[in-house]
């Protein structure tokens, strides 16, 4: 257990060292000539405005919810469907549609009761 | 994907009723609520009820399975120790949907979305009871935590619900961390997740290292958090009292006998293991027990004092636990100990159903005399005077609390007994001891609320709301706590047969 360990244990180590090199001789070696420009903070783009704890719409919350539930089925569909082809060769293809015919069942009624909800609506 | 897959569905169905029952049931409510547009939701909670009583029924119709039987290719167990805690979680689920739809009534607002959620709790509930392979616990877990997440925070527009589920939701997805990590380092050491090979690999392999005491002490602190276990129980008193009160009951009764059912089967896969928590677990129980009399005794309301109280039943029932865990080392023969730990099996899930009557019966009285869901019965001052009031519910709420004091002649007192007397047959006589003490203990805050219904002259805020159908579900399980204070045996032995029957 504890032998395993060394070689990570090195390679954590070589890595502390170097960096901590590193920052030390871009420290020693390198000038400081500091001026407003040069701290601001640094960003792409249009310069900040405000901050960014803004509140946002709840409503966006719901959605990011919803995409994710819908996003997760795809998920599960794709290695289903790899193996739906070995599993029909093993004679096993009602199982296997009768399975995610049942989630995806379980799915849309979910579905259904969002839309019936009014989660779906924007206002 | 490459073991045997079961494809011998058709001949588990009626097993599996009662669970197919509740999930398409939970949906269906879910699919009338939504197309039932502006109306009265009344009709839920009869949709409720009714799909409660078709899962009881299929239970009751289910075959009687030969021991060993398990349901999925070993997800669930097909035993009577299953069957029991379905039984359970049904009652209590119909009980809670009782209460909630009372409230509402009062109220002339109706939660929809209680009456699906208490349906996918009860099925996380009995699919936790029945869980024999890691991921169908962990699953049940799931479904079960989530649904009761939502209930509790789904007061809309009280600021405490809101509060209590989050805290409920942080803590418990940490706990679900936990259980997930234990339960990834047992599938470590034993290469399968059913039950059956992680026992045969922990047999095998009983001084296998850090990894398996590591794995069940993690198992134990997410169980422990399910049941309240101190360290674990931070969340107990904000979330119980921040809950509505007909959540509150479901959580301190239906959750807590699930969770207890699924330690009941880990502590019977990891006997091994379990011997070397022992210490630590025994102290951790004496802590729970002291700690949820003691601090009860200075709650001021009926909620929050019912949280601690359930913390010490708790320690009441890990005592329960201990003893099943101690028969393998002191008793004299193997037949002797068997005896002893069906014994300490038989009074847990006795007192686990005692414990829910008198609990569902005491959450029942607070939903029966809360004016609204924005004001519940819960200053414990607000009861006095209730005697003269509302007689038979002053008295519904007496045997309430005589029996949660431990106090004859209620199933309260017969079900200490049983678990005290299994402690002391196991060998541990000073635990038993501490358990009394702290029954004593308890007395003080129970017997406070009868001196309060009873002595004290009505002044100021008083509760004095009413519901026909709570008073009449507290007068029937006030009798049903009599009655099995004054002739437990019978039912005693059921429990008994029922834990020795238990698979895993």
């Amino acid at each position: 257990m504890s032998a395993q360990a060394i070689p990570i244990l090195m390679v954590v180590g070589t890595a502390a060292l170097l960096s901590l090199l590193f920052l030390g001789l871009s420290g020693w070696l390198g000038p400081y000539r500091p001026n407003s420009l040069k701290s601001t903070t640094y960003e792409c783009g249009v310069p900040a405005r405000s901050t960014v704890q803004i509140r946002f719409f709840v409503r966006f919350f719901l959605v990011a919810l919803l995409f994710l539930l819908f996003d997760l089925e795809t998920v599960f569909l794709y290695p289903w469907a790899i193996l739906f082809r070995s599993m029909v060769a093993e004679g096993r293809a009602a199982f296997a549609l009768g399975e995610m015919g049942a989630f995806v069942a379980v799915l849309v009624v979910g579905f259904v009761y969002v839309w019936k909800k009014g989660g779906l609506e924007w206002q | 994907m490459n073991g045997p897959t079961p494809v011998t569905l058709g001949a588990e169905l009626p097993v599996l009723a009662p669970y197919l029952v509740l999930a398409v049931g939970g949906l269906a409510v879910m699919l009338v609520d939504a197309f039932s547009g502006g109306r009265r939701r009344d009709h839920l909670s009869l949709l409720t009820l009714l799909v409660l009583l078709g899962a009881a029924a299929a239970q009751g119709a289910a075959p009687a399975e030969p021991r060993g039987a398990t349901l999925l290719g070993g997800m669930l167990a097909a035993d009577r120790f299953s069957r029991f805690f379905n039984l359970l979680t049904v009652t209590i689920a119909m009980l809670t949907t009782v209460y909630a739809t009372s409230m509402f009534e009062r109220d002339g607002r109706y939660r929809a979305d209680f009456y699906p959620l208490t349906l996918f709790a009860a099925l996380g509930m009995m699919l936790l009871a029945a869980a024999t392979d890691l991921l169908s616990l962990f699953l049940a877990v799931e479904t079960m935590s989530l649904a009761v997440y939502v209930l509790v925070a789904g007061e809309r527009g009280s600021l405490r619900s809101s509060e209590a589920g989050f805290k409920y939701l942080i803590l418990g997805a940490f706990a679900s961390a936990f259980l997930l990590m234990g339960l990834a380092l047992l599938y470590g050491q034993a290469g399968a997740t059913d039950y059956a090979s992680v026992h045969r690999a922990v047999q095998a392999a009983p001084d296998g290292g850090i990894l398996l005491p590591l794995a069940c002490g993690l198992v134990l602190v997410a169980l422990g958090f399910k049941v309240a276990m101190v360290p674990f129980h931070m969340w107990t008193p904000d979330v119980y009292d921040g809950a509505p009160a007909y959540v509150t009951g479901l959580m301190a009764t239906g959750v807590k006998a699930a969770a207890f059912a699924a330690l009941l089967r880990v502590v019977w896969l990891l006997p091994p293991i379990a011997e070397a928590w022992f210490p630590l677990l025994a102290v951790l129980t004496v802590l729970t027990m002291t700690y949820g009399n003691l601090v009860a005794l200075s709650q001021n309301g009926l909620k929050r004092m019912l949280a601690y109280s359930s913390i010490a039943h708790a320690g009441y029932l890990l005592l329960g636990v201990l003893a099943v865990l101690n028969t393998g080392r002191d008793s004299a023969t193997a037949v002797q100990a068997a005896a002893v730990r069906d014994a300490a099996g038989g009074a847990i899930l006795f007192y686990l159903v005692v414990y829910a009557l008198m609990n569902l019966g005491a959450f029942g009285v607070v939903a029966c005399l809360s004016r609204s869901r924005r004001e519940e019965a819960d200053a414990i001052d607000g009861y006095a005077g209730l005697s003269r009031r509302r007689p038979f519910v002053a008295a519904t709420l007496a045997v309430f609390m005589f029996s949660l004091a431990g106090i004859p002649p209620t199933a309260g007192f017969v079900g200490k007994f049983y678990i005290f007397d299994a402690v002391v047959k196991a060998g541990l006589v000073p635990l038993a001891v501490w358990g009394v003490i702290n029954s004593l203990l308890s007395a003080y805050y129970y017997l406070r609320v009868i001196v309060v219904m009873y002595m004290k002259p009505a002044e100021g805020e008083v509760h004095d709301g009413h519901s026909w159908e709570a008073a009449f579900t507290c007068g029937v399980l006030a009798l049903l706590v009599l009655l099995l204070g004054v002739v437990p045996g019978s039912f005693y032995a059921l429990a008994a047969h029922t834990y020795r029957q238990m698979i895993f």
